[in-house]
């Protein structure tokens, strides 16, 4: 029998992840392939030798969480006063700015300035090259107007001392802006009623935030990165 | 000084966000990056660089965000990507018999586990160490979660080869 097409189903089976229609084609195929049913065993006894593979834990001293600084004494202070100000510094300013996403900041900014976009463009082939020199960073540019998200045009954004691109969408009322970071960045959930989507995509996050449904932007988070296959 | 006083609360919500997850990530950059110098480097730096951009981390998922910062800078260190044209081959089916796992050491497996590129080394890390579901998996490599199925297939497809080698010498 040809059970290749089994092959990957099989992992997904031992994990618990395949989904209930291939778990019950696979079940029923288990039943009349011994050869297959010898494999979920294997995958189990590789499992456990997994188990017994070795395990390094983080050593205790000399890799400090950025954490301690309860006690305040004011030798050590100074002695450290140089190295801790470069490194508690810029930590103290992120805080603050921090205190209003920084992504929500420049979305509302640049719809309150009534110019949302510096170059109006819905050709994704003018929007990109438009970038290239005033960013450095080449994000992909997709139009999903037919999707119901409409490519607007583009703008550069501040954040965290970095010149990064925006891409602005359209949804029926709606503004979307979605930036793009040469780090990586996890931003999900809702802050100050706009919902944030990040992902990675070639090395670059992309970050979309606007003020529409939850279930609207899983749509153009995943219709975008759909997109880049 | 109000930042001084102000930091204690921070210190508390980021050590229990993220800092838990410190062995977990020194873990993968140990197996990834093969030494404990690099791999102690790349958690500092990895720690450091998330308690800077923590206003950043919306939802509770501390772990896949530090191990997704770590594995990048392994990968910076490695000055490669990983190798992602493993994922076309087809997986190899894995017979492995129970006495085959008993007669190797726990030696056997950790040789077995270092011989594997890194794409195949990660993953298994990942899942069989870490417990990480599918979808915890796909963030931290950036992939989606039907390649981390076909991935892991292939991934333990290799190591079952790799411990058969190993059962021979």
């Amino acid at each position: 029998m040809n059970c290749d097409r089994y092959q990957v189903w099989l992992s997904g089976y031992h994990d618990g992840e395949l989904g209930s229609e291939e778990t019950e084609l696979l079940e029923t195929h288990l039943k009349t392939c011994a050869d297959c049913t010898k494999q979920v065993q294997g995958l189990r006894v590789l499992s456990t030798g997994m188990k017994s593979a070795k395990r390094y834990d983080a050593p205790a001293a000399g890799v400090k969480l950025p954490t301690r600084h309860h006690s305040f004494n004011f030798l050590s202070f100074a002695a450290g006063a140089v190295t801790v100000a470069s490194i508690w510094l810029p930590i103290w300013f992120a805080d603050r700015a921090g205190q209003t996403n920084e992504f929500v900041q420049n979305h509302v900014a640049a719809l309150a300035s009534g110019r949302v976009v510096q170059v109006v463009s819905n050709d994704r082939h003018n929007v990109k090259p438009w970038f290239a020199g005033k960013v450095s960073l080449a994000p992909r540019v997709l139009d999903l107007s037919t999707q119901g998200f409409t490519l607007v045009g583009g703008r550069v954004d501040h954040l965290q001392n970095l010149d990064v691109p925006t891409m602005e969408f359209k949804h029926g009322n709606h503004f979307l802006s979605l930036t793009v970071l040469p780090q990586s960045a996890r931003l999900n959930g809702e802050q100050r009623g706009f919902a944030l989507r990040s992902w990675q995509e070639s090395g670059l996050t992309y970050v979309a935030v606007s003020d529409m449904d939850a279930s609207e932007m899983d749509k153009f988070a995943s219709l975008y990165q759909q997109g880049a296959r | 000084m109000g930042f001084f006083r102000r930091k204690p609360h921070e210190h508390d919500l980021f050590e229990r966000r993220v800092g838990i997850h410190a062995d977990s990530a020194y873990n993968l950059a140990r197996w990834l990056l093969g030494n404990e110098e690099d791999a102690k480097d790349v958690l500092q730096d990895a720690l450091l660089s998330a308690y800077r951009s923590m206003h950043q981390l919306v939802s509770d998922d501390g772990k896949t965000w530090l191990l997704t910062i770590v594995r990048n800078r392994c990968y910076k260190i490695l000055r490669k990507p990983p190798l992602l044209e493993l994922d076309d081959a087809e997986p190899s089916p894995i017979r492995l018999e129970e006495q085959v796992m008993s007669s190797l050491s726990l030696e056997n497996i950790n040789i077995a586990l270092e011989q594997l590129a890194e794409s195949h080394r990660e993953i298994l890390i990942l899942r069989e160490m870490e417990d990480m579901p599918y979808s915890e998996i796909a963030t931290v490599l950036g992939i989606p979660v039907g390649t981390v199925m076909s991935r892991l297939a292939r991934a333990r497809a290799a190591l079952a080869l790799s411990l058969e080698k190993e059962e021979v010498l």
